[in-house]
Order: structure tokens, then sequence, then C-alpha cells
């Protein structure tokens, strides 16, 4: 019924929705501040880890099934090192969003979830930087200058974006400030071959650290998660293809098995660390398993910057990632909070630390 | 900034420094990327003229100038004519949004009609569009044919065939701008006679120049070419296009109404219409998630779109159709104000895409070769528009101020202008491309000085306020 030549059409949105997702990932980094620092440490260094081990799970394995060599092979390694680092912060408002499901697990899953964000939002602009550049862009051949520009582009409009919200409360002018730098900020990374969503969220952090309005704006942006994410999620769907065969399949089992294989242990490590009254099983690592909207980014922008085996890879293990998250990582995470006390069916006053994870 | 103006010189400055800003790293993105890369140059356009709309548009008013002046002239500073940010591709490409823009404009448009008020204006309507269409299709009409020698594609056409064209052109500065009125009735919320009388006209006016068109296309047909014989098809597809589009607004105007009522009564149930997380901040203003509305208006967007594309396939037309949805919305269910306030939501982003998108569209360099003629016309159809007007209203009996300020929503000309001159180039193509150069000409004008005309009335009159908008900051 979506046929390809329609998926072509709908391109601009889909970069453009994509590259959203990563700007509403951003503002809920930026909103984090009071978040302990040991955990901020901890969910960096689980997204570290899956990126680490899905990058070099796939460097290793990944030419036993497609012909990847020199550049492609990098290109794919890092690809799928994207597409395995997140742990989806949305998944976590499965939680927010019960007045019976709140306590100190619940933030704590939500505080590394958040923090480890950053590393597939880098990933992919380090991953775009070193990629071969549009031929008609003068950033051909200079990856650092390439990373610089998507982050000072996103730093330019959330700069812009930030003054220009100081001077104006009317709401539909914040709007269309909002929306207007967002989307030249997606033009110009994808008229020059660089991260769109890593520049967006760079804007979401600039925006709320400067922004004097800064609860209002994010709680504007927040209100559109979830109209974006739904048409996100099914056209990362619609554009799997499955025509690349063994390795396909290959790039369908890999990230989620080896997501799986580091979370276990690093999380039965890392609990240790969090808060006193977690009670985080050696299991735990699993109800972290969750991907969401990142990783649907990571998976459309990819496909869309690096046409070819590479994307449609890429875009493949995003898709199984998301999927086998819902397999595993919810039933997980309910089994890990209602263990812990906090996922009782009846309706309870929410935790006094409790916080909505959007 | 409130409706009148009281930002300090320092935001001002601040917006001029950021306006400029924006300039130049479009500019340096321009200059870093070597040839236009398409969809992407497309895309950071729009942000461009969202953005550079807004700054313009607040500029702008430091000297009374209306926002969709701004809009406008942000469009045509950063379009392809002068600085080139925004490339011609881009421009075309950003045309598929105007369609949303329009249709969420008339859908607007439609919902501010009461039949009450409408009612009560029927008089004052009847006389204002028969005086309109009569003095400008005679006086206009005539005054193109009288410069018929400083047009050039008029050459070699006898007397008979000069008429016709002269009254297509005539049916062409007949057309009004609901788009513009909207768009200075959502930036100054005016209230009052004048008001009313402006919206009942330039929307009613739509159908007014479809008949008209279909009339003078049929005649001029003949005209042109006698071989050709008078035919009634021309009729049968205006019968199509009117009862068509009416009743396939008043089927969208009944889905949105239910759909309104549903929401309504599952907010009235204790919920919102979909769970968006509370803001629980205390910081955050109450519409500042606004959930409910933002769902409609998503509903709209994602109608908007194929709803505009298919209406144009299957030859219907697309501002009619979502005006007469936006009127029984207003007029048959509980839902009209919810519906105009999620479309004022939009506000700032629709009307500067549509407007900024018209301003990169504007040919100058097309009318630096015509602007005289182009001029001419322009003024001659105000003067005309303000006699007509005048006269109308004396007939009707109009209060003093709509007597005096009525003609003023009657100048400005934009989208439906330029759709009728594509539609009489396809038409006549003998003529039709010098035609459509002189009606962007003088639409140009029109579009420009129209909204700054029809401000000025209303700030005199009184019926503009700022008390819709929030004090400012800075």
């Amino acid at each position: 019924m979506v046929t390809r030549t329609t998926l072509e059409a709908l391109a601009p949105l889909t970069l453009v929705a994509a590259s959203w997702l990563a700007l509403l990932a951003g503002s809920d980094i930026a909103d984090r501040r009071n978040t302990p620092p040991s955990r901020v440490v901890m969910g960096l260094a689980l997204g570290l880890a899956s990126y680490a081990a899905c990058s070099v799970a796939a460097w290793l394995l990944m030419p036993v099934a497609a012909p990847l060599d020199g550049e492609a092979r990098v290109l794919m390694a890092l690809g799928m090192g994207c597409a395995g680092s997140e742990t989806a912060r949305i998944a976590m408002t499965w939680g927010a969003t019960r007045p019976a499901v709140r306590g100190p697990l619940q933030n704590a899953l939500a505080d590394l979830a958040a923090a480890g964000d950053v590393v597939p939002l880098i990933g992919l602009a380090v991953l775009f930087s070193i990629a071969p550049q549009p031929t008609e862009s003068r950033l051909n051949g200079f990856p650092l200058i390439a990373l610089g520009v998507t982050v000072g582009l996103g730093v330019v409009a959330g700069v812009l974006a930030a003054v220009l919200t100081r001077v104006e409360s009317r709401q539909t002018e914040r709007w269309g400030i909002l929306v207007g730098a967002a989307l030249m900020g997606v033009g110009l990374c994808a008229a020059l071959g660089l991260a769109a969503p890593t520049a967006l969220a760079t804007m979401a952090v600039v925006l709320n650290l400067l922004a004097r309005d800064r609860a209002a704006l994010r709680a504007m942006l927040a209100s559109t998660a979830r109209p974006v994410l739904l048409p996100v999620m099914a056209l990362a769907g619609a554009q799997i293809d499955a025509h690349d065969g063994k390795a396909f399949w290959l790039a369908v089992a890999l990230v989620p098995l080896v997501r799986l294989g580091i979370k276990l242990p690093v999380v039965a490590v890392l609990r240790r660390g969090l808060a006193p009254s977690t009670a985080m099983t050696r299991w735990a690592g699993a109800a972290l398993m969750s991907a969401g909207p990142v990783t649907a980014c990571v998976g459309l922008v990819v496909a869309a910057r690096l046409p070819g085996p590479i994307g449609r890879l890429v875009l493949a293990s995003c898709v199984a990632s998301i999927i086998a998250g819902e397999v595993v990582g919810l039933p997980a995470r309910r089994r890990e909070l209602r263990r812990a006390g906090e996922g009782s069916s009846r309706r309870e006053t929410p935790a006094p630390d409790a916080k909505v994870v959007t | 900034m409130s409706a009148t103006g009281s930002k300090s010189w320092r935001v001002r400055a601040v917006q001029l420094l950021v306006l400029l800003i924006t300039l130049g790293v479009a500019w340096a993105a321009r200059y870093t990327v070597v040839a236009d890369s398409g969809v992407a140059s497309a895309i950071a356009g729009l942000g461009l003229l969202l953005l550079a709309g807004i700054l313009v548009s607040e500029l702008a008013e430091v000297v009374g100038l209306p926002h969709l002046t701004g809009y406008l002239l942000a469009g045509i500073l950063a379009g392809p004519h002068v600085l080139g940010l925004v490339g011609d591709e881009a421009v075309e490409r950003l045309g598929v949004l105007n369609e949303l823009a329009l249709a969420l404009i008339a859908l607007a448009g439609g919902a501010e009609l009461r039949i009450d008020g409408l009612r009560k204006a029927l008089r004052s309507l009847a006389w204002a569009h028969l005086f309109q269409t009569g003095a400008i299709l005679v006086a206009v009409g005539g005054a193109f044919m009288a410069m018929k020698r400083f047009l050039p594609f008029l050459d070699g056409m006898g007397w008979t065939a000069t008429t016709m064209v002269a009254l297509l052109w005539g049916v062409l500065a007949a057309t009004r701008s609901p788009s513009a009125v909207l768009g200075i009735l959502t930036q100054l919320r005016p209230k009052g006679p004048l008001t009313e009388m402006t919206l009942a006209f330039v929307m009613s006016s739509d159908v007014v120049v479809i008949l008209l068109l279909a009339l003078t296309i049929a005649a001029a047909r003949v005209g042109l070419d006698p071989a050709a014989g008078f035919s009634l098809s021309t009729f049968a597809d205006v019968g199509h296009e009117l009862l068509g589009s009416g009743a396939l607004g008043t089927t969208l105007g009944i889905v949105l109404a239910a759909f309104l009522w549903l929401g309504a009564r599952k907010s009235a149930r204790g919920g919102a219409s979909l769970p968006e997380g509370p803001p629980a901040d205390p910081d955050v203003p109450a519409d500042a998630g606004a959930g409910g509305d933002r769902n409609l208006l998503l509903v709209l967007i994602a109608l908007g779109l194929p709803l505009s594309a298919l209406l144009k396939y299957i030859h219907l037309n697309p501002l009619l159709s979502f005006m007469v949805a936006g009127f029984v919305v207003q007029n048959f269910s509980r839902g009209g104000e919810r519906l105009l306030h999620a479309i004022e939501q939009t506000g700032a982003v629709v009307f500067v895409v549509f407007f900024a998108t018209a301003g990169a569209h504007l040919d100058l360099p097309g009318f630096v070769q015509i602007w005289p003629v182009a001029l001419t016309l322009a003024g001659l159809r105000l003067a005309v528009t303000i006699v007509a007007a005048r006269a109308a209203s004396r007939v009707a009996g109009d209060a003093p101020v709509i007597y005096r300020w009525g003609w003023s929503g009657l100048v400005s000309q934009a989208g439906l202008a330029l759709g009728v001159a594509l539609l009489i180039v396809r038409e006549f193509p003998a003529f039709g491309e010098g035609f459509r150069t002189l009606a962007i000409g003088v639409v140009g004008v029109n579009e420009l000085l129209g909204p700054v005309l029809f401000k000025l009335a209303l700030d005199r009159t009184g019926e503009s306020s700022g008390a819709a908008y929030p004090p400012q900051a800075g």
C-alpha cells in the first residue's frame, strides 16, 4: 500500500520529524540538570558500552554476510553502534503516566535512560562527519570541521531561539521561532551532509540553558512528542527493506542480542551505585532494553544519508532494536518495578521525588 | 508586542541583530554548499522564511506596517531576486505548504462567518458585490483597453478580442484576498462593523469570482475565436465546482464537528482528548501544552494537505470547500470557537509561510519591465474600489464607518488572483503569458499595499485592539 515513491515523497517530512525527536531528546537531557552526577556517569557508561559493543560486533561480524570493506565497514560499525546505544526515555513514561508506578527505581531507570541519549546523538554526528560529504559541499574531506559545524549550527540555532523567545511571549510566535530555527538547522545540516538530529539536540540543550521561560518552552516541545513519534515509528517500519538477504537477518539479530548481552552485566555491576533504596535485580539490565525515538531517528536519517546497504541495514537493526525493546524491555521493567514495590495496580499518591519523563 | 507596537528600542535592536545573524548563517551555508541541494534547501528555506518573516514583521511594526507586509518583505529579501538565500527551486517546493496554509486560512475564514451577521449584512453585501463587480469590470476593463498600446501581448488583436481580454482583466481585478484580510484580523483581533463587513465580503467574493470567471471565459472563447461557438460546458464545470466544493465542504464540516463533539465529550468526562503528560511546573503557562487543541490542529494539518491535493485533482475548489467546512462547524455545531482557537494557534506560522513564500515568489525582474503599467492599473483599481464601495454603502444605507472605510479591506490581492491568472494562461496561451506577467506585477502591488490600508482603516476606526495579546517581555 505504501510504495517506495510515496516514501520518497515523504522524505523531507521524515527527516524533519526524525530530527524533531532529537530536539525533544535534547530538551529532556537539559531538563535533567538535577540528576545526580553518578547516574549521569552511569547512564553515559551504559550508552557507551552498548555503542562500543554493537560497533565492535558489527565490525567483526557484518562483513561475513555483506561485502563491506574499508570505509564502508567503519561506517556500518559506527551506524550499528548508534542503533544500539539508546535506552528509550519515552518507555519510562510507562511509569510516569501511571500514578501508582513511581518511586526511586523508576527515577533511577529514567535518569540512566536520559543520560544515555547523548551517546547515539554524538555517534551520529561522528558518523555523518566521516561519511563522504555531498559532492557540492565544501566540507568534503574535513571531518573535524564538519563535526564542529554540526555542533556550531545547533548552538547558533539554540542561541537565536533563546534570545527571540526572551523578547517574545506570544505562544504562536514562539512556535514560529522554535519551528523556524529547527527547520533551518535541519535543512542546513542536510544540505551539508551533517547530522541534523545532533544539531537539534544541541539546539535544545542551549535553548534550555539560555531561555528565560525554559519550563514553558519544554512543555511546548513535550506536547509534540506523541504526535511526532507515532508517524516516525510507522515510517521507520515502512522503510524496512529485506532484500539484503543474510546481512539483513544478521543486522536484525545482532544489535538486540549485543544490547542484551552488554546491558545485563553492566547494569548488574552499576546497580550498586544507584540510590540505596533501589532494589534492582541482576536482571535489571533487561529493563533498560527499550529503544525508541532516538533509535528510530538514527535509523531514518542514516538510511537517508547513506542510501544503499549501510543505510538499509542500520535501519533494520534500529527497528529490530525497538521491537526487541518492547518484547523484552517492557515486561522486564514491569517485573522490576513491581518487585521494588513501585508497580502495584492500585492508584496512590505519586512519590515525592517522582519526575515526569517525556 | 501589542497590536500597536510597544516593544522597546533595545528589543528592536536585538531583533535586528538576530535577523542579521540569521541571514548571515544562511548566506554562509549557501556559500559552503555549492549547488542547490533540493529538499534540504527547501527545508532550510522554510526555516529561514519563518524566522526572517517573524523578525521583519516585528521590525516593520516600528513604522506601523502590518505583519503581513513584513512577511512579504522577508520573502522578497530572502528570495531568489534579492539575497538569493531561498532559491527558485526551494520556493517552488514550498508551494505544497502554501496549499496547507490556504486550507487552514479558508477554514478559519468560514468559521469567522456567523449566520446572524450575514443575515444582517445581506443587503449591504448584495449592493457591495453589485457595485464592486460592475464598476471594476467596466472601469478597470475600460482602462485596460485604453492602455492597449502599452501592452505588447495585445498587439494585432481586434476590438472584440481586446474587449474580451479586458473583461478577463476585469475579473482578475475583482478578486480579493481572504488570506490577507484574515492575516490582518489575526494580528489585530479587531471587532466592529468594518471587520464584519469586510470579512463577509471577501469570503463571499470567492463565489462571485468563480461564477464571473466562468461566464467571462465562455464569452472570451467566442470573442477570441468566433469559430469556437458558445459552449455551455463551462457552466457545467462551474456547477460541478461550486456544488461539489459545497457538498464536500459540508461533509468535512460535519466530520470536524463530530470530532470536536467527541473531544468535548471526552474532556467533560474528565480527561484530555489525548494524554500529553502533565506539566506540573508552576512556571509553565496553562496553555503551554494545550493538548486538546493541538491534537485538533494535527488532525487539521493531517487532513488539510491530502484533501487540498484531492480537491484539486477532482477539479473542486479547496478554498471554497474549507470555507464551507468552517462555516458548517461554526454555525451548525458547538465546536466553532474551539476550531477557531486551534487554527489561531498556528497563527504566525501559517501566515508567515503563506506570505513569505508569496514574497519570495514575486517576480521583481519582471516587475521592473512593466512597473508603469502595473502601477497605473493598480492605482485605478484602488480608485474604482473606493468609489464603488462608497456608492454601494450610500445605496444600502450602511453605517458611516463602512461608508468611509469599507473599501480598505478590498484592495489586497494574493493567491486567488494569481490562480485566476494561471487559469487564463491555460485557457488562452496565445496571450496568457504576457497577461500573467502583468497580473503578477499588479497583484504584487496590491499585495503590499492592501494590508497597509486595511490596518490603517482598522486603526483609524478604533476597531483594532491589542487586548487579545498578552503583555510583552522586554
